[in-house]
């Protein structure tokens, strides 16, 4: 097991060199970053001495080498845009990211399941159209469309949530929290007055958030469930006498659960490097308006520093529900 | 099995007919019509006359509707069977192929004002030194023109300079070198309960008026957060609207226009004869945040980081203070700033907001890289925190050295709300107490619910020609154009009332105040007005075929 994860780790490296080579030759020819950086002022001059500090005039496969070398050592450059390392802004925007991440996929994972079984065990009635309806228009909405719907329901007409942000501006200026973890912080110190006007900012980002996976994994939960009862073992272990609570979570979900863990955690691979739509339309300071910003700027370091942090963190996503398999299905092996 | 490979054929097939798609639009097939310069002589018109126009994706405040301007201008050309094809690039690409590429017959762009002097606007486009990497991208050169512009930078007085500029526009408006096409407007909203506030048209924010009914609190949202709230290395209006009200220069402007005020400063510079040495007294008992005293050293240290630090990284540093060639202090209240050669604009440049604020000498040293995250200044407001990308907190200065305007609030909060009609949700619920950036399609909303201001922003929005090279290096072929873009129905059918049609090729306010001082009027020195049949004429002689 050890050196089967040790083997996956190692396939990082040219997963990592393949994406960052991409993305190095994706603004190489598509912007020059003296433009980005001087905007329309720079003199000539001056873009010429700022392609010479930013060694741009080296060629290219030696300022990817150089990139590279630095980004061994931990250090991902300088942003263009905000001159400040690139590690320490994304160390700075997980924490609002992960937060997110979490709670959205909580729901998605409690929520999407038991919609799932409650179809699957009560097929082609009432319930499960209502829910697998929903579930398909919960898939096909854009998350913009519904994030914007929802405040304009619970802030704007009914005034129960915020519209927007982390936090209250005056609570936020009041609270000076030692990490970026608002939430867990406000949780584990009892702020509960900083703790509901987080919940209340983060409740709406989270459910629409979790919109979308949750729809999959219902659909995806009912399908596999399905087919599961019918197996002869779930009819041996009815004509056994046993209760169908445990017949159905203990024999056939955990049979089912290969299928449901994949999407479990591919998806939270995918939205642990921040959710680029919902985060921008509510405000959210993590990781996905990090990267919109990084990309409207045309900010290489920053851009390049973020694709690197979800490449890596989708690879372990995939490490992991690999690993989890041969919990689930002890027929499975790694050697 | 069966299914994976049936999703991957399908996958496949979808990539397939993209790249197809993708390969049939970025090819468009040559025309056997090229323009070509006529001959001599031809009677018949016989070519249809067609050019490529570059435009940009991207919404600016001086042309809010990004490249359906330029379909607004190939519809307003059809009409007189003009072709254009038009080339829409994001914005840093359009930049790159107008500006280095040189790609297109003509291209869009516009201009937001820096120090408000009328040379910010001329000289700049204009100017024949500003064609190779600057922003004379029409390429344009008139060695009249030119004299014109130096004469006006190296005059103080105002009269003299007003008169060349018009003189210039007069002469530029004759080459039709531009089609100016509007002024954007700027909007701002507040709730119910906020006094003070106005707009300035540099876009300078000005806080200390600022009170609100019922609380000692102001908070503004905005659509983006500060980059850096170092003056010296900053461009964009989010950052130097927070750093406008932590910091003060040695000049500012009056509230209405871009006239220049002393601040820090005590009166008007003296300027010797030949326009070179200001002479410049400080006010004195004048603190910095943290209790350094502001004096002449204090000013010869802010100016001289902008002229020998790391000025690759400052976007404003040569604009402001390029031609300086020494500053001394004499004394503790007194600064000599010699310029290399007699710069008029200079005065200007220093009541910007960007570049020019004095800067606390003690903190800059002590806080190293850091100090664009530690602001130290003279301002109304003191830094107080910053959550990137949530907030910027600043509170009153308590020993604040302007007796006539204290300011109103304790706290000033910047809070971003990225989505625009969100901002909007905001102000009208009172969850913040003022916004900035409005759509054009929320300013009906916001008057309805919260006080809407607005004002013509010191921009311009235009579209330049190639004036060096086929076809464009025609000057009536220019004209002809000029004259068969109808700007005023153009505008209103793409802005309704967000913008206002250009005439002259400098913002409205400047216009009056030139004018004022010239005693000249009707926007001397206009582009040619709308004039189809003029233009359709000057085509047929040119040997084009008009509808």
């Amino acid at each position: 097991m050890t050196r089967y994860i040790a083997k996956r780790l190692l396939q990082l490296i040219p997963v990592l060199l393949g994406i960052t080579l991409l993305v190095f030759l994706i603004f190489h020819f598509t912007s020059d970053p003296t433009q980005v950086i001087l905007g329309l002022h720079g003199s000539e001059d001056q873009r010429e001495a700022l392609r010479e500090s930013l060694g741009l005039n080296d060629p290219l496969l030696v300022q990817y080498a150089r990139y590279l070398g630095h980004a061994v050592q931990g250090d991902l450059g300088d942003s263009w845009m905000r001159k400040t390392p690139v590690s320490a802004e994304i160390a700075q925007k997980f924490p609002h990211t992960v937060e997110l991440t979490v709670i959205a996929m909580t729901i998605t994972v409690v929520l999407g399941i038991l919609v799932g079984v409650i179809s699957a065990v009560k097929p082609y009635t009432l319930l499960d159209y209502l829910s697998m309806t929903a579930a398909l228009l919960a898939v096909s909405i854009p998350v913009f469309v519904l994030g914007l719907f929802f405040i304009s329901i619970f802030s704007v007409k009914l005034g129960w949530l915020p519209i927007n942000g982390r936090m209250s501006a005056a609570l936020l200026n009041e609270f000076h929290p030692p990490t970026n973890f608002y939430l867990t912080y406000a949780f584990f110190t009892g702020k509960w007055a900083y703790f509901w006007d987080l919940a209340k900012h983060i409740m709406m980002p989270a459910v629409v958030l979790a919109g979308a996976t949750t729809a999959l994994l219902a659909r995806m939960t009912r399908a596999t469930m399905l087919e599961v009862v019918r197996q002869d073992y779930i009819r041996t272990a009815k004509a056994k006498g046993l209760s169908q609570r445990v017949v159905i979570f203990k024999h056939a979900l955990k049979n089912a659960m290969i299928p449901i863990i994949t999407v479990i955690g591919l998806q939270f691979g995918g939205l642990l490097g921040g959710a680029l739509l919902t985060e921008s339309v509510f405000t959210w300071p993590g990781l996905g308006t990090l990267t919109i910003s990084a990309v409207e700027a045309q900010d290489l370091p920053l851009v390049q520093g973020v694709v690197i942090l979800v490449a890596t963190l989708f690879v372990l996503a995939n490490l992991v529900v690999d690993v989890m398999y041969a919990f689930f299905d002890p027929r499975i092996k790694y050697a | 099995m069966r299914r994976t490979r049936r999703s991957f054929a399908l996958v496949l097939t979808a990539i397939l007919l993209l790249a197809l798609a993708l390969a049939g639009c970025s090819k468009p097939k040559e025309t056997e019509t090229k323009p070509t310069t006529p001959d001599a002589g031809t009677t018949q018109p016989t070519k249809q006359f067609e050019f490529t126009l570059m435009a940009y994706t991207r919404d600016r405040p001086y042309n809010t509707v990004k490249e359906r301007l330029a379909e607004g201008i190939q519809q307003e050309l059809l009409k007189a069977g003009i072709k254009v094809n038009v080339k829409a690039l994001p914005w840093a690409e359009h930049l790159e192929a107008v500006r280095v590429k040189q790609e297109g017959d003509a291209f869009l762009l516009g201009w937001i004002g820096d120090n408000g002097d009328v040379d910010n606007f001329l000289y700049t486009f204009f100017h024949s030194s500003q064609t190779d990497g600057g922003l004379n991208n029409a390429n344009y050169k008139n060695p009249k023109v030119d004299e014109l512009l130096i004469k006006a930078q190296q005059t103080a007085d105002p009269k003299a300079r007003a008169e060349a500029y018009l003189e210039v526009q007069k002469l530029i408006s004759e080459d039709a070198v531009w089609i100016p096409i509007s002024y954007g407007n700027d909007y701002m909203a507040h709730t119910k309960k906020v006094s003070g506030m106005y707009i300035h048209p540099t876009g300078m924010l000005d806080l200390r008026k600022v009170a609100v009914e019922g609380k000692k609190e102001f908070i503004f949202g905005r659509g983006g957060d500060s980059i850096a709230l170092d003056p010296a290395v900053i461009e964009d209006g989010a950052s130097s609207q927070v750093v406008q009200q932590i910091y003060e220069g040695l000049y500012t402007y009056k509230p209405e226009n871009t006239d220049v005020i002393p601040q820090l400063a005590d009166g008007l510079p003296q300027i010797s004869a030949d326009g070179k040495v200001y002479t410049i007294n400080l006010k004195k008992d004048i603190k910095f945040h943290d209790g350094t005293p502001f004096n002449a050293e204090a000013v010869k240290y802010s100016i001289e980081r902008l002229m020998k630090g790391k000025t690759e990284e400052m976007p404003y540093a040569s604009f402001t203070f390029g031609a300086v060639e020494k500053i001394e202090a004499k004394g503790d209240y007194q600064v000599v700033i010699t310029l290399k050669e007699p710069v008029a604009p200079f005065l200007a440049n220093l009541a910007m907001g960007l570049a020019s604020p004095i800067v606390s000498p003690t903190a800059h040293q002590k806080y190293g890289d850091k100090f664009a995250e530690n602001p130290v200044g003279t301002g109304p407001f003191v830094f107080k925190s910053w959550a990137k990308d949530q907030q910027i907190v600043l509170e009153k200065n308590p020993n604040y050295w302007n007796k006539d305007a204290q300011p109103k609030v304790d706290t000033v909060i910047f809070k971003v709300i990225k989505e625009g009609s969100l901002r909007v949700d905001a102000v009208i619920k009172g969850e913040v107490d003022a916004i900035d950036g409005i759509a054009p399609a929320d300013v009906k909303r916001v008057g309805a619910g919260a006080v809407l201001m607005q004002k013509e922003g010191m921009n311009i929005s235009y579209m330049g020609f190639r004036t060096d090279r086929p076809p464009f290096d025609n000057k009536e072929l220019r004209q002809a154009i000029v004259q068969l873009v109808d700007r005023n129905a153009m505008v209103k059918a793409l802005y309704q009332e967000t913008a206002t049609p250009a005439t002259t090729y400098v913002p409205p306010f400047m216009q009056k105040s030139m004018e004022a001082l010239t005693g000249k009027s009707g926007n001397y020195g206009q582009a040619l007005p709308y004039n189809a049949a003029k233009g359709k004429e000057l085509m047929a002689k040119l040997g084009y075929i008009t509808k």
